[in-house]
């Protein structure tokens, strides 16, 4: 009987091409958009060597000093620098300025100064440059002015040791890949989409929603059997639907989950199961039509995706930093922050907190959905 | 106008969806204008890196460490952030620092004796090989180079002098000047965000919009109720045709009033009229693509689906979420093939228009007139679709 009634269902539920759209092609879309929009970002920050014209005017000819620091800082023989120099005369590098060949313009005379089109980080760099250039020949001068037994030639030595006095502490691109974000928090909505099934088994269960549900109220199996195959059901097409959409995005689009694939699995298992009470939740509780529902879902979905950092990674932190209390009672947010925990050091204590709450807010929803549902019973339809 | 009538009362009945729409993109440029809350720039000014500094070198004679804490504090973005590695490692993940420096305990002490073998070193965490931690490395070792000069030239001097010296020193700036600037950039850069959303929010609403009223007419039952009424075909399909245009001049109007609402002066100028004229267009297109697809779709099943993967899938590669320049190559390839691409791109061209001459212009018409193209070949499909389920039912 069980496994009649729980064939049947998963072949209803397959066939259901709108809701298998929804819970399975519609995130394996935005997978692939994120992917597409997304993957350059972290190359952004990346530095390639600022390009630059300087202006070959008499006062550059001669400025030696300016010349060789120019030198020092470029590209030689393909080894990295941090400008690419083009000397050329005024009009042409202010052809290049304007066509954004070059990000801004040197000019030795009346005094040493730079153009440049906008502001920005380039621009900052090369003004900072131009900063540490007069202000070496100013140091120079208080010295001199100050104590005279020295001489300049006893100070170029330490004027060229170009010590570098900062030590790295390694961190690896992955670590600092905050794209993951967007397909963490993709995770968590389709995990909470799962809640489509958990109404449709509501609608389907309660007699005075459809003709289904009439119809099964007066067959001879125990409502809470029934209810149990359905939601056996549910789980079973949206854990195969999530691992699909989490494989897409690990092997296909090669955004890393961490190496656990054990704690991978479980935390899918219990956002699926969070979902799916959460959709059957409130299907029970809210009591209006069909629309409402679906809307209620799509609308608290969104919401909470968003908060989890879907559409801007950024927010997650500052819900996180600002609010904590919302970071632990949105469950978006806690499936994302599960993956999240995964990803920085495997099975950590955030990662079972999450999960544990998660489990909780899964359980909760469940009761209310039966204590709403269990034992009803109508005089006439 | 029978006809007409019911068009926009299943306008009205979808309105709620139609609005969500409307506030998705107005709540978008509003966020937007609140992150880029940048006052019109009319010089250059510095970018400022967001810092976290954390300096253990307190104890007495420790001068040359609290300079280098004041040299950042007016060069970069000071962040307060708790010592907690787990804090620091998500403040750079998510981007509220992009550099963090730890200056060690006895820094001052080592640098102050000069000694080579005892070399000074600082600590930091940011990004490998990017371009904010390569400008930050540089500004805090050209402090501590300017130290060292000061040091080698005044060997009498304490450090709260050389401090000092070094200080005022690093004081001195360039002068920039900014070629070719326009006064308006700031609140210009949050109207090129308001329109390219737009370009998601208004192909939503058409597609929506549109494509129900067509399936609903072309639903069979009131396909055939209709046939047999007194009013003619002809008179049928203006109805129709003038309720599309209606509805699309209608949103497209609601759409403007917004940006004249949220932006303006800005709005009433020439560019704002280019930004207006360039929405026109998209809108045209956004009209015929939906009703190709109003005739293309049987039911309203598929709708949803349909107007999603269409419009998310081409506002994302057509740079309307993330802009043009951060998007790959080949991507923007593929985005060409799209009418949203090239309504994004008259947008950041209309943005940082300088004057109206017909060069720069030019780009922007090349961009209108891709978009007219596109309208025409949808609307031709249309009309081949329109011609074959004719004669299909004839």
């Amino acid at each position: 009987m069980i496994f009649h009634l729980l064939q049947y269902r998963l072949k209803c539920f397959l066939k259901d091409r709108q809701m298998i759209f929804w819970t399975l092609i519609f995130p394996l879309l935005l997978a692939t958009l994120f992917n597409l929009a997304f993957a350059n970002l972290t190359e952004i920050d990346t530095f390639i060597e600022i390009p630059v014209a300087v202006v070959e005017h008499e006062a550059y000819r001669q400025n030696e000093a300016l010349q060789m620091a120019l030198a020092a800082a470029s590209i030689q023989n393909g080894e990295g620098g941090l400008f690419r120099v083009t000397p050329t005369d005024e009009e042409t590098a202010r052809q290049l300025l304007a066509e954004n060949q070059v990000d801004g313009i040197i000019f030795a005379e009346p005094d040493l100064h730079l153009v440049v089109k906008q502001s920005g980080l380039n621009q900052t760099i090369l003004k900072s440059f131009l900063d540490d250039f007069s202000q070496t020949s100013q140091a120079l001068s208080d010295i001199i002015a100050v104590n005279a037994t020295i001489s300049i030639e006893s100070l170029l030595p330490v004027v060229q040791d170009r010590r570098d006095h900062i030590s790295t502490v390694p961190i690896s691109k992955d670590q600092l890949n905050s794209t993951v974000i967007y397909f963490y928090s993709l995770i968590a909505m389709t995990a909470l989409y799962g809640g489509f099934w958990g109404m449709r088994i509501v609608n389907e269960n309660q007699a005075n929603l459809s003709t289904q549900g009439a119809r099964a109220s007066v067959a001879p199996v125990h409502k809470l059997l029934r209810l149990m195959v359905d939601i056996s059901a549910a789980l079973v097409i949206q854990y195969g639907i999530i691992l699909v959409v989490i494989a897409y995005i690990q092997l296909v689009l090669g955004y890393r989950f961490g190496s656990q694939l054990g704690w991978i699995l479980l935390a899918a298992l219990i956002a699926c199961f969070m979902g799916i009470a959460y959709g059957s939740c409130i299907g029970a509780i809210v009591r209006t039509g069909e629309g409402i529902k679906t809307g209620i879902l799509i609308l608290s979905t969104m919401i909470m995706s968003f908060l989890s950092g879907m559409m801007y990674h950024g927010i997650k932190y500052i819900v996180t930093t600002a609010v904590p209390v919302l970071a632990f009672l949105n469950p978006a947010n806690l499936i994302t922050d599960a993956f999240l925990a995964l990803y920085y050091d495997g099975a950590s204590p955030r990662y079972f907190t999450n999960l544990a709450i998660l489990l909780a807010f899964g359980l909760t929803f469940s009761l209310l959905a039966f204590a709403v549902l269990r034992r009803q019973r109508y005089a006439s339809l | 106008m029978p006809v007409f009538k019911a068009y926009l009362q299943i306008i009205r009945k979808n309105a709620p969806l139609l609005l969500m729409y409307l506030g998705i993109v107005i709540g978008l440029a509003v966020m937007m204008t609140i992150f880029n809350a940048q006052s019109p720039q009319t010089g250059f000014t510095g970018s400022q890196v967001r810092t976290a500094i954390f300096n253990d070198d307190t104890q007495a004679g420790s001068a040359l460490a609290a300079g280098l804490e004041d040299y950042l504090a007016q060069t970069a973005e000071i962040v307060d952030l708790a010592d907690d590695p787990q804090m620091i490692r998500d403040a750079l993940f998510f981007g509220e620092v992009s550099y963090v420096l730890r200056v060690p305990g006895g820094f001052s002490q080592v640098l102050h004796l000069g000694d080579p073998a005892a070399e000074a070193r600082l600590e930091r965490m940011a990004a490998p090989d990017s371009t904010t931690a390569l400008y930050m490395d540089m500004l805090v070792n050209q402090y501590l180079s300017t130290v060292r000069l000061y040091q080698a030239g005044l060997p009498e001097a304490t450090d709260e002098e050389i401090t000092r010296l070094t200080l005022t020193n690093l004081a001195i700036s360039t002068p920039v000047e900014l070629a070719g600037q326009t006064s308006f950039r700031g609140s210009y850069e949050n109207i090129v965000y308001y329109f390219n959303y737009l370009a998601y929010a208004l192909l939503s609403i058409l597609i929506l919009g549109v494509s129900t009223c067509m399936i609903t007419f072309n639903g069979l039952d009131l396909k055939r109720r209709n046939l047999c009424s007194p009013v003619s075909l002809r008179s049928q399909n203006l109805q129709i045709l003038a309720g599309n245009l209606t509805f699309s001049f209608g949103s497209w109007l609601v759409m403007i009033l917004v940006s004249l609402i949220l932006y303006r002066g800005a709005m009433l100028s020439g560019t704002g009229f280019w930004f207006a004229l360039n929405a026109f267009v998209f809108m045209l297109v956004g009209l015929c693509l939906s009703f190709l697809i109003g005739y293309a779709l049987k039911s309203r099943n598929a709708q949803a689906a349909v107007a999603n993967v269409l419009t998310l899938g081409t506002s994302f590669i057509s740079g309307v979420f993330v802009p043009q320049e951060f998007i790959g190559r080949s991507v923007l390839q593929i985005a060409r093939f799209t009418p949203t691409y090239w309504f994004v791109r008259a947008n950041v061209a209309i943005g940082s228009l300088d004057t109206f001459d017909w060069t720069s212009l030019g780009d922007i018409w090349l961009a209108l007139l891709i978009q007219l193209a596109f309208a025409a070949a949808f609307l031709a499909a249309a009309t081949v679709l329109v011609y074959r389920k004719r004669q299909a039912a004839a």
